[in-house]
């Protein structure tokens, strides 16, 4: 028995063969097609023909636009791929930007930190190396009274440090106020701001004396009042105010403020004038201790004089009168002669003249130390210390003009 | 069969026109894949030793008269490295791996199709990349670490397109669809 294949069946590998022969016959068409264009070309380079450059050209016309296409769609891609890269990096870069940027203001600002210390280290090593005479010591403000009323502070040195009370604090050049309450690790100093204080000084253009007293607790306000004025005499605004030297053991020169308003004279229930410091109390971090000693260098001074000057009596030819008092007799000292003749041989050919002292703000001779407070440059403009009133005409005291006005009946 | 015609065509285009004009865009370290190579070897093991050599004929045909970087070079190259690709790597029928079997021998042919292509990939690249140093040593340039590394980060990268290519491909050529042979 002979086994047929169903009809159906065998018209499906029928159709199959036809299928994959045809597939041949295509696959292989195609590949000699590639193959002769390929060798055309071959042929056309070696010969250089260009005849046989021909197919080369069609192939190249139809697929440059297609290539022209497809390359534009690319770059579309590749463009708006960049710009959402850009736009990522964007905000990256824009984090970044601000990070860096506050780091820059916090360096900024530390800069400005240290340039405005650096500043102030230079003004107190100015002031020290110009007043060195005076013993000054820096100490730092460790503690501040936050009242309305009064102005202390407390340093961090003490009599450890060979700080006593009463004892001139300076800043950039100008009086703070003085020490008080001295312990031997810290000193309290007392502001001329505060009411409390009371300092000697003098108006440096007229060398008129008065007592300095703060206004604080008064008005409120970071002001001094300059009292005990001579009635003759009427400052003008601008004029400096310093210490005196006198009272407590302050260094003379001081500069405290400068005058603000003067009007005691046209005001005659007024007894003061204002001073307005010099010193910014609102911002006290360093100051200077000036640990000035007056009684021992003026012990030295009488010392040194009477090693040169020596008193020789002169003959008299008054009697000496003699008391008896019981059994003895007292004989009384000679009266001294009111002006003895010192010998010019014994005084040396380059000393100073030993009577009266030097007149204010003359410089001493070389070797011998000042004990006068020496503003440093820098300060001495009163630039940093901001404004300034400029000196004015001494106003004339005038008294109220007379009333001659008749009252009628 | 129209339709895998169209596909193969549409495929070997699409390879021409990719390593043409997209290649650039996708550099590493300033080094381009050779993506048309990287399909070729995908179509190696997906459809076959003749479809590799015709696909590789006009890929390198196409760059011949279009990017003329060399005279031969490329028409020469692509079939040659496409087709010792397909030596060791391609698909083989199943009478074929019977026969192998029924031989007792074990060849690289038998190994997972995916990571076939991957080697494929590997060797052709690697032909590709060497006769290319070749050629440019042989015109006077001292070969230096700095052209080694370039062209091995190309292989590389080469070579990893192809496993990544392999998986759309293979799955636009419908072969995942084929029944596993017994």
């Amino acid at each position: 028995m002979r086994l047929t294949e169903p009809k159906p069946e065998r018209r499906r590998n029928r159709d199959s063969s036809a299928r994959v022969l045809w597939r041949r016959i295509l696959l292989t068409l195609v590949t000699v097609v590639i193959l002769g264009l390929s060798g055309v070309h071959l042929f056309g380079l070696i010969t250089g023909n260009q005849t046989l450059a021909i197919p080369e050209d069609t192939v190249a016309g139809i697929l440059t636009p297609v290539q022209t296409g497809f390359s534009s769609i690319v770059e579309s891609v590749v463009n708006y791929l960049y710009k959402l890269k850009l736009r990522a990096n964007l905000e990256l870069a824009y984090n970044d930007l601000k990070q860096e940027n506050e780091q820059l203001v916090y360096q900024a600002m530390l800069a400005d930190e240290l340039q405005q210390k650096l500043s102030v280290y230079e003004d107190l090593f100015e002031e020290i190396s110009v007043n060195e005479s005076l013993n000054p010591l820096v100490s730092t403000v460790i503690n501040r009274d936050a009242g309305n009323y009064f102005s202390v502070f407390t340093i961090n040195k003490g009599s450890n440090d060979d700080v006593q009370d009463f004892m001139a604090v300076t800043m950039e050049g100008a009086l703070v106020g003085y020490t008080y309450n001295t312990s031997a690790t810290k000193a309290s100093v007392r502001t001329i701001i505060d009411s409390e204080a009371s300092i000697a000084a003098l108006i440096s253009s007229t060398r008129d004396q008065g007592t300095v007293r703060g206004t604080l607790g008064i008005d409120g306000a970071a002001m001094c009042r300059m009292y005990y004025l001579p009635d003759d005499h009427l400052p003008r605004p601008g004029d400096t105010v310093v210490t005196s030297g006198v009272g407590m053991g302050f260094p003379k020169g001081i500069p405290i403020g400068v005058v603000r308003e003067s009007t005691r004279g046209m005001e005659s229930n007024k007894s003061y004038i204002v001073v307005e410091p010099k010193v910014d109390f609102q911002h006290i971090e360093y100051v200077i201790v000036l640990r000035y000693q007056p009684e021992a260098e003026a012990v030295e001074a009488r010392a040194s004089s009477s090693d040169s000057i020596s008193f020789t009596p002169l003959e008299t030819a008054l009697p000496i009168p003699t008391i008896q008092i019981g059994s003895d007799f007292y004989q009384l000292a000679p009266t001294p002669t009111p002006s003895p003749t010192l010998d010019p041989a014994a005084l040396p050919s380059d000393s100073a003249p030993a009577s009266g002292s030097p007149a204010p703000g003359t410089p001493l001779p070389s070797g011998q130390p000042s004990y006068e407070y020496q503003v440093p440059i820098g300060m001495a403009t009163g630039s940093s210390y901001g404004f300034t009133l400029a000196p004015t005409a001494t106003p004339t005291p005038s008294p109220p003009p007379l009333d001659i006005s008749v009252e009628e009946d | 069969m129209v339709k895998k015609g169209l596909k193969f065509a549409v495929l070997t285009l699409l390879a021409y026109l990719l390593q043409s004009t997209t290649a650039i865009y996708l550099a590493v370290w300033g080094i381009a894949p050779n993506i048309a190579l990287a399909m070729v070897a995908v179509v190696t093991v997906a459809l076959g030793r003749k479809y590799t050599f015709l696909m590789a004929l006009t890929i390198g045909y196409l760059l011949e008269i279009m990017l003329p970087v060399l005279d031969y070079i490329n028409l020469v190259l692509y079939p040659v490295c496409a087709m010792l690709g397909a030596l060791a790597f391609s698909d083989k029928g199943e009478r074929k791996l019977e026969e192998e079997r029924s031989l007792g021998k074990r060849r690289m042919g038998n190994l997972p199709a995916h990571l076939r292509t991957l080697l494929c990939a590997l060797l052709s690249i690697l032909v590709y990349e060497s006769v290319l140093l070749m050629y440019i040593y042989l015109n006077g340039i001292l070969i230096d670490g700095d052209q080694l590394q370039r062209a091995l980060i190309s292989v590389v990268y080469t070579t990893l397109l192809a496993g990544a290519l392999q998986f759309p491909i293979r799955w636009w050529l419908g072969i995942y669809k084929l029944k596993r042979a017994r």
